[in-house]
């Protein structure tokens, strides 16, 4: 003999599993991008704001020369995670010789 | 006595030889075979076969029912198989209940452990299935190990954006997060 009331409540179990997969399906994961994001900052950049969305990234940093900088901008460049880096400003402060910057990322 | 009997069998014998009268004798004969073997016989047969056929025909349905009973039990075990497949899914992102509140304290516990004190959670509204959530934070802590705490909650959350202010004494941090509810189900 087949209990109906624990069918039923079977069968409603599973819709709303179904749901939740169909929203874990759904759902991005933002804490790889922020991994990449900060992990690729190292001792020579002070960072100073950092946003990071699913789609791109921007950080306002300062750096101790152009050479650093540049390294930031090329292990961004490296992994094949991001499409395109902008730099959307850039300033040297003359009294502490710091290059002071905004750099805009965009994932693939 | 032997005269007698032989006497008894001739009279027997003129008398079938007789056309007219063994033909009388036949027919009765016959009638009284047919009625006796056909009629008295053919209805207990018949009984016979009338039940056999009804014990046939409940046999029929029983099995049908069987039948029909396999077919459910099949579903039945195919979803509580189901089921048993997805309790990881229950245990993994399913909480007790999808109260606010009781996300704040998950929320808040992930934090901690990831470094930052809250400021402020603020629910901004809800969405269809989902809840939008405005949060800051303080601290000197990791924010990788903060968004993989909150991502690995016992719910289903999204961290849409996230942005972090460097100050001399700790770190600031904003985020907007939403979590989903299972009203739309």
């Amino acid at each position: 003999m087949i209990n109906i009331g624990s069918e039923k409540e079977a069968v409603a179990i599973s819709e709303k599993v179904v749901y939740y997969k169909e929203i874990l399906e759904l759902r991005k994961r933002l804490s790889q991008r922020v991994s990449f994001v900060y992990d690729n900052i190292f001792d020579g950049i002070k960072l100073d704001r950092l946003a990071v969305n699913y789609t791109g990234f921007e950080i306002t940093a300062r750096a101790q020369n152009i050479y650093d900088f540049t390294k930031l901008i090329s292990n961004y460049l490296r992994d094949d995670y991001v499409s395109e880096i902008v730099l959307k400003r850039a300033n040297l402060d003359t009294t502490t010789k710091e290059y002071d910057f905004t750099i805009g990322g965009v994932f693939k | 006595m032997n005269g007698g009997i032989k006497k008894a069998n001739n009279n027997f014998i003129r008398l079938i030889t007789n056309a007219d009268i063994s033909y009388k004798i036949y027919i009765y004969w016959a009638l009284l075979a047919v009625l006796l073997t056909g009629v008295f016989g053919i209805y207990p047969f018949t009984r016979e076969v009338v039940k056999k056929y009804q014990i046939s025909k409940q046999m029929v349905q029983l099995n049908k029912d069987l039948s029909k009973k396999i077919s459910d039990i099949s579903d039945a075990t195919r979803k509580i198989k189901l089921i048993d497949s997805d309790i990881r899914y229950l245990d993994a992102y399913l909480p007790y209940d999808f109260n606010i509140q009781n996300y704040m304290v998950d929320f808040v516990i992930a934090t901690g452990e990831a470094g930052y004190n809250v400021n402020s959670f603020t629910p901004e509204g809800q969405e269809g299935s989902s809840v939008r959530i405005s949060v800051s934070l303080s601290g000197e802590g990791d924010i990788n190990q903060l968004t993989k705490n909150l991502e690995g909650l016992n719910r289903v959350s999204e961290i849409e954006n996230i942005a972090l202010s460097k100050k001399a004494t700790e770190d600031s941090l904003r985020l907007s997060i939403v979590t989903f509810t299972m009203e739309k189900q």
